[in-house]
């Protein structure tokens, strides 16, 4: 500080020492975007309207009525303040610290003054009072005046002393005495409680205002910490239940990602799920919002996306849905917190709910409380929408459960998720039965395989002549499905499973015949002929069609395994020459991801302040800049380059400074091609190294 | 939550229980009153939690929180909580609206909850069924709409509690005799729930003895009873088998059926008779108020035609017993049932009967015919509308017939089928009697009583046999064709010969021809009986000397 008191709030501000400046850019990140060059040019962003309107609508309900008591007076002292707020000396201490953290007051407590832009944005009449009264009466004469009003004059009174102490009066400023006048405002008037604030207004004068209130400022207390959670036995099953919940959750997420691969709907011109789809998406997972969540969830994790012509799941999924429940389950919470980025009203309700502690009741009555006591100027029906639909989600997630908030927010370790196994039990209605979630690769053959009937942490296939086909299709061999199923049944394969297998394989096996299979093509004759002669050839069943054309008996598959034994490498073709593959699933590449809108970290901050502090200031750094900007087309060498868009947003970049004249730079970004900037909107350069 | 238990909840509402679990029958015991058992396979059963099985236990005196407490108790893996709230909110619907008498306005709709009263009382499907507010809990009901109300509101999700009561009905002395027999405990325990539930449905499979459960009923009752059943030869044993276990007399037993109008204490009608209908109009409606009957038994349940239904609604004021051995019903009407008969009131699974050994359990054997070259080529160039019939009827399924029926000589076996010109055919040539739809009434019930008395061993019969008749000592049962594979088809055919016997095994054998439509059907035989918990077995008919 410099000597003596701080004669203004822009003195307090340069006065600050690093703590202080770094608490004060941390509650207003506004001060320090764009990067300000001196602490002056801080103090002067502080005390702008529209940054001070933003810091008030930071307030919480508490240390904005402390604002606006403040507000009301030039300079008031801690004690008067607690004394007019019938509050606790204390807590307004402390509200009274974070307005000074914010630059919002200043002065010692004796002597509080609300920086004088707050001062305008909460109104003409700060806590309904008027402003001093030109010729004020003494307090007697107001006590003496007040007793002789009758009870129409005292509702006058009343309606005028809480809210607005204006009223409109036509002809206000004619000039009356007591028996004169006629009506209850008149008679105010004439006893000089009202006084003419113009023709048309009068008002209540402030010294009344206060007589009347007896000595409180507000009609309505404030409580100086938000509501509490409501009171309430919590449900000891709802631990339980919210991991439940997850459980479900991280195996209904899969079951919609592979849903929505298999229907692979096309998305709107908006981008999103028909709500055809989004129903049939609904009925698969049982409930409509969870599928709207999980659409949501899925697609912000990038395991979803949609491309011109289908909805898919991404490159990221395989291993997202490897990985077990547990991630998988965090993944979506996560997933979920970060949603609330773009909402600021969500952000604020997830927050609150997570502010609460495990095992405490929560509703979202008390959550809507909440967030508007720590957010009073958010729109109370909007709010309780939001909170409503938090608490909606949190249930799904598990985050929530039976009314109670679990500790599941807070695991970091697998709190008993089941584990994945590889074994499930095959009866002989022909279902498979997987007692637990199963390993990825088996529960892609086993979907491969049979058709889901029961999703859940276990699940249910049925095999059917379709999707035994199916497998069969993908290059399996009856034989090769027998030994897969032998290995992870925990029974024997009942026996009209094996029927079916060898059901379906039959009429699999004769459409192959007839579609010509096992037609050797060669492009060389002589090829042809060695195989033909070969020692192998009796035992595959190779005969010769023509030069370049042979025929086996056996199968493409065992044909094309003797083949590549014998040092070839054949392709298997279908019916119409194309190649017999298993196709890979269908998938997108993975988007890249939009930048979470950020905070700049403390470190950032304190960094800032050092360069503020050394006084690095722009004036000074000008000359500077363009000092570094030469010298780096001098020597061509590359430069750390912070400077404003034409959008008015701050950008960093490494270039390199082609030429520099008539106020403008031209530069080469590296990687990203040239660029024009006025030397006047470069922030800061600094060569690399 | 049991990180070692039996149970799994799934996501679907189904419940999964592994059988060869140690703590499986205890887990049984617990879920069975409020989860429908869905498959029975030989592993892991099926369980399924519906509205109507939750409000069916809620009936039967069990709460939410028993519920709750089963699945947490049982489940493998914790239970999500959706599915707890959803439970308990489910249960919470029923008897928040109750039915009761009123000293001064006769019958009245009951709710401690204005809401839900006025939520119903605004439903347009509501109005016309009650009257007058009374105040802001009641409001008067017209009786002769008791029965609709009931199953409007169990549609709006509000199944109403129907403590109005019953008539007692014109008494009339009836006393089980046993002599020479038993009531077997779960009888005993089927009459007596549903005795103390008042109205309801008890479920119990064929061959467990359904008559007698009805006969202890009116042994409870002691009032004149009508009986509806299938047809009339049912009707006739209904009556045989009454007259032999209770005090009544043959006369005091009348029959209702298309040939003989007798209204008697204990009547029996047959469903076919109560909703003929002339000029577009009911003909036989005098029947239900033709005495003062104080109980009503509807025989298989499951089958009861809709006429019959709107029929019931009108008989809420008396008891009413419904016997089946499903509650599963092609039409999808369980929710009818659950309101007009009533609830669920005992419910035995199959194979604890079996275990316990009341009912002789089945080795179901299907039977693969590979076709002749000719008979494959008149398939595949056949009409898609007649191949069903040409793969049931192929020659060579028949000469399979005749060995099975060779290898079976001695033991009683019935032959079963669809198509009456291949039945002809077999019945000459194994020299058996025929039973089809043109076979008369009395020489069916001859028939049926040489088969019984073991004068013959061998019959051979059509879709007719398929419904509520008695052949107590079928053991073998072959099947030429099914129509289409439907539930209710192979339920009847399972249970014909699901009777009592010292030890025996019953067999049934399903014929299909390999590679035909035929075999399509035979999956979902084959899965349905799988599902019951059946031994399923699959043999070519070249390999039939492998079977013991």
């Amino acid at each position: 500080m410099t000597e003596g008191a701080p004669r203004s709030i822009a003195d307090v501000i340069r006065g600050l020492d690093a703590e202080a400046l770094t608490a004060l850019l941390r509650a207003r990140p506004d001060l320090a975007h764009p990067r300000p060059s001196s602490t002056g040019e801080v103090a002067e962003r502080a005390t702008s309207p529209a940054s001070v309107r933003l810091a008030l609508e930071g307030l919480d309900r508490w240390q904005r009525r402390v604002a606006t008591g403040a507000a009301a007076f030039d300079t008031i002292s801690v004690r008067h303040l607690a004394a007019l707020l019938e509050a606790d000396r204390g807590a307004v201490a402390r509200a009274v610290a974070a307005l000074r953290a914010r630059a919002l007051l200043w002065g010692p407590d004796t002597k509080l003054r609300l920086v004088s832009a707050a001062r305008i944005a909460l109104g003409p009449h700060p806590a309904g009072l008027a402003p001093d009264s030109p010729t004020p009466l003494s307090s007697d004469q107001v006590a003496t005046l007040l007793a002789e009003v009758d009870d129409e004059e005292r509702a006058v009174l009343d309606r005028l002393t809480w809210d607005c102490p204006v009223g409109r009066v036509s002809n206000a400023t004619r000039t009356l005495d007591l028996a004169q006048a006629q009506s209850p405002v008149e008679r105010l008037l004439a006893r000089r409680l009202l006084r003419p604030s113009d023709d048309d207004h009068v008002v209540l004068p402030r010294e009344v205002s206060l007589a009347v209130r007896e000595g409180r400022l507000f009609q309505q207390r404030v409580d100086d910490r938000p509501p509490d959670w409501p009171v309430g036995t919590s449900s000891p099953l709802a631990e339980d239940a919210g991991l439940g919940t997850a459980v479900h959750l991280a195996a209904t997420a899969v079951l919609l990602a592979d849903e929505l691969g298999a229907m692979a709907p096309r998305p709107l011109a908006t981008g999103g799920i028909s709500r055809r789809d989004q129903a049939t998406l609904a009925e698969v997972v049982g409930d409509a919002g969870l599928a709207e969540l999980l659409v949501a969830l899925l697609g912000r994790l990038r395991l979803i996306t949609s491309s011109a012509s289908a909805w898919l799941p991404t490159t990221r999924f395989d291993t997202w849905a490897a990985a077990d429940g547990f991630s998988r389950w965090a993944s979506l919470v996560e997933a979920w917190v970060e949603l609330a980025d773009h909402d600021r009203i969500r952000r604020a309700g997830v927050d609150e709910l997570r502010s609460a502690p495990a095992g405490m009741v929560v509703d979202a009555a008390t959550l809507t409380e909440r967030v508007l006591w720590r957010h009073p100027h958010l729109a109370v029906d909007e709010v309780a929408r939001v909170a409503t639909a938090v608490l909606q989600d949190a249930d799904r997630l598990g985050l929530s459960a039976l009314g109670v908030r679990t500790s599941l927010w807070e695991a970091t370790e697998d709190p008993g998720f089941p584990a994945a196994g590889t074994q499930f039990l095959v009866q002989s209605d022909l279902t498979a039965v997987s007692p637990g979630p199963l390993t990825l690769e088996v529960a892609r053959t086993l979907a491969l395989v049979t058709e889901r009937e029961s999703p859940g942490p276990a699940s249910v296939h049925r095999f059917t002549p379709a999707s035994v086909r199916r497998a069969l299709d993908a290059g399996w061999s009856v034989e090769q499905l027998r030994v897969w199923l032998d290995e992870h049944s925990s029974t024997t394969l009942p026996q009209p499973l094996a029927y079916l297998l060898d059901d379906v394989a039959r009429q699999h096996g004769r459409i192959r015949v007839r579609a010509t299979s096992s037609v050797v093509r060669v492009d060389d004759e002589a090829v042809a002929e060695a195989l033909v002669r070969h020692p192998r050839a009796a035992e595959l069943g190779v005969v010769r069609l023509a030069p370049t054309v042979l025929a086996s008996d056996a199968e493409p598959e065992e044909l094309v395994l003797a083949l590549r034994e014998l040092g070839h490498a054949p392709i298997a073709e279908g019916r119409t020459g194309e190649p017999l593959h298993r196709p890979p699933a269908r998938r997108l590449p993975t988007p890249g991801v939009a930048p979470r809108p950020s905070t700049p970290s403390t470190d950032q901050l304190r960094a800032l302040v050092n360069t503020l502090h050394a006084g690095q200031g722009a004036s000074r750094a000008q000359a500077d800049l363009v000092e570094v900007l030469a010298s780096g087309q001098r020597d061509a060498s590359w430069l750390d380059l912070d400077y404003v868009d034409d959008q008015g947003r701050q950008r960093s970049a490494t270039v390199r400074v082609l030429t520099l004249a008539g106020g403008q730079v031209r530069l080469v970004r590296r990687g990203a091609g040239q660029l024009v900037v006025p030397v006047s909107r470069v922030v800061r350069a600094q060569p690399i190294g | 939550m049991n990180p070692n238990g039996p149970l799994i909840v799934q996501s679907d509402r189904t419940l999964l229980l592994e059988v060869d679990h140690p703590e499986a029958d205890a887990c049984r015991i617990a879920i069975a009153p409020f989860a429908e058992l869905e498959r029975a396979p030989e592993h892991v059963h099926t369980y399924r939690i519906t509205p109507l099985g939750l409000w069916n236990a809620c009936a039967a005196g069990h709460d939410a929180e028993e519920v709750v407490d089963a699945l947490l108790s049982w489940s493998r893996y914790p239970v999500p909580s959706s599915l707890l709230l959803d439970i308990t909110e489910t249960i919470g619907r029923y008897g928040r609206l109750r039915i009761e008498k009123h000293p001064t306005h006769g019958l009245v709709m009951v709710s401690t909850d204005k809401a839900v009263l006025t939520e119903v009382l605004r439903s347009l499907a509501v109005k016309g069924l009650v009257g007058a507010r009374i105040d802001d809990e009641t409001v008067v009901v017209h009786p002769s709409e008791r029965g609709h109300l009931k199953q409007v509101l169990l549609k709006l999700g509000w199944p109403a509690d129907d403590l109005a009561g019953f008539v007692r009905g014109e008494e009339h002395p009836i006393a089980l005799e046993q002599d020479g027999w038993k009531l077997r405990p779960y009888q005993t325990q089927a009459a007596d729930s549903f005795w103390h539930g008042g109205s309801g449905v008890v479920v119990l499979p064929c061959g467990a003895g359904k008559t007698v459960v009805g006969a202890a009923a009116m042994a409870h009752a002691q009032a004149t009873t009508l009986i509806l059943v299938t047809n009339t030869v049912a009707a006739r044993q209904w009556k045989d088998e009454l007259v032999r276990r209770t005090s009544l007399s043959p006369d005091e037993i009348g029959e209702y059926s298309g040939s003989r109008k007798e209204i008697r204490p204990v009547t029996i009608a047959t469903y076919q008779v109560v909703t003929t209908k002339r000029g577009g109009q009911h003909t036989h409606l005098e029947l239900f108020n033709a005495r003062d009957w104080g109980l009503v038994i509807y025989d298989e349940v499951h089958l009861l035609p809709a006429p019959v239904f709107r029929m019931t609604a009108d008989l809420q004021a008396r008891r009413r017993l419904g016997l089946t051995a499903t509650l599963v019903r092609e039409d999808g009407r369980e929710g009818d049932v659950f309101s007009l008969i009533g609830p669920k009131r005992y419910d035995a699974p199959w194979r604890d009967i079996e275990a316990q050994g009341w009912i002789a359990p089945a080795d179901c054997v299907e039977v693969r015919v590979t076709l002749t070259d000719d008979e494959r080529l008149a398939y595949a160039v056949a009409d898609p509308d007649v191949r069903y019939r040409l793969a049931s009827t192929a020659e060579s399924k028949n000469q399979v017939v005749l060995d099975l029926v060779e290898r079976h000589r001695g033991t009683p076996t019935l032959v079963i089928g669809q198509y009456v010109d291949q039945l002809h055919d077999l019945a000459e040539r194994t020299g058996a009697a025929l039973i089809t739809g043109e076979t008369t009434t009395r020489q069916r019930e001859r028939t049926y009583q040489s088969f019984r008395d073991g004068e013959i061993d061998l019959l051979v019969v059509s879709k007719v046999a398929n419904f509520s008749i008695d052949l107590p000592s079928a053991e073998v049962a072959i099947q030429v064709s099914g129509a289409f594979g439907s539930r209710q088809e192979e339920a009847q055919r399972l249970g014909r010969i699901l009777r009592p016997k010292d030890g025996l095994v019953a067999r049934f054998y399903a014929l299909v021809s390999r590679d035909t439509v035929d075999a399509e059907f035979a999956q979902h035989r084959q899965r349905f009986l799988a599902e019951q918990g059946y031994a399923y077995r699959i043999i070519d008919s070249e390999n039939l000397d492998e079977l013991d």
